[in-house]
């Protein structure tokens, strides 16, 4: 480097670190704010190489110039992922994060460039947040809000989340007249039973007919469709009570 | 030209030491709990979202997209 630049640096360091020691930094103008555009060119080798050999030397001055000056290597890695869905100071953020890391970690005896060293931090800082997005995209709360309604009132999942004729109800409410039936149904005498059991399979689960029923009990079939409409309306009265 | 904040950007002390980004400073421990601070830390989105007033241009250009 010649000795013009690196005297100039030299001295601009001292300065920083003179005014970082009397507190007096906010006085130094700044000529860029964040946008691509204005942000400070990147070092050259001599003056990296420079700036490098000073950090080394304990010179933490150093690391807001290395860092600053790798900004738009930072932005210029962040639009590469612009269509990830983040917006992109996030990303441009992230990846200062990521900076940070490789100003603080690069060790020079590497003999690695320190931008490509920091692209590598950048892009891994920005993939690795991304990974983390997905994973907890893929879990959603039962209690997540879906939408508010104009007086604050939340719409949760939950709200909406239901099974088909809702199983576990029904499931309770067959047990429950199972139940009832069979209390029922010990109100009944032999008979009235026996032929309950035979026409609605309550032991096997195989119905038979009326015609059947009346064969295996050696009686007419209209005589069985009697009592069968006199056992139901007694069932039923039997249940009614119970309930 | 803009001056800069004395102030740290992420915890708000006025601290000597530390790094100077665009105008706004970092100060050491902060830049130091940066630098050890894996993506999923339940705290990262936090420091990100202080970090993010970095970029005013940024957010603007967002929003008028």
């Amino acid at each position: 480097m010649p000795w013009r630049r690196r005297w100039r640096l030299t001295i601009r360091l001292t300065v920083i670190r003179l005014l970082q020691k009397l507190r007096l930094l906010d006085e130094l103008p700044v000529y860029y704010v964040g946008s691509s555009e204005v942000l400070p060119p990147p070092l050259s080798s001599e003056e990296e190489a420079f700036l490098l050999s000073r950090l080394q030397k304990g010179d933490k001055a150093v690391k807001s110039v290395l860092i600053e000056r790798n900004l738009r290597l930072v932005v210029y890695i962040a639009r590469k992922f612009d269509n990830t869905g983040v917006h992109i100071e996030d990303l441009v953020s992230i990846g200062t994060i990521g900076l940070i890391k490789a100003v603080n970690t690069f060790d020079p005896e590497k003999k690695i460039k320190l931008a490509t060293y920091a692209s590598r931090c950048i892009e891994n800082e920005i993939l690795m947040y991304l990974r983390r997005n997905n994973k907890t995209r893929a879990e959603v709360s039962i209690d997540e809000p879906l939408n508010v309604d104009w007086d604050g009132n939340e719409l949760l999942l939950s709200d909406v989340l239901g099974t088909d004729s809702d199983v576990i109800y029904r499931d309770i409410e067959e047990d429950i007249d199972r139940s009832l039936l069979d209390t029922a149904l010990k109100k009944l005498t032999g008979r009235e039973k026996r032929i309950m059991e035979l026409r609605f399979g309550l032991l096997d689960g195989v119905e038979k007919t009326q015609k059947e029923v009346a064969d295996l009990l050696g009686i007419s079939q209209s005589y069985i469709s009697r009592l069968e409409k006199r056992i139901i309306k007694k069932l039923r009265r039997e249940i009614k009570r119970l309930e | 030209m803009e001056s800069t904040n004395r102030s740290c950007l992420i915890c708000g002390r006025i601290e000597p030491e530390g790094i100077t980004l665009l105008g706004r400073r970092i100060c050491s421990g902060c830049e130091k709990l940066l630098v050890d601070l894996p993506v999923e830390d339940p705290d990262y989105d936090r420091y990100l979202a202080k970090l993010k007033s970095l970029w005013p241009d940024l957010s603007e250009e967002r929003d008028q997209s």
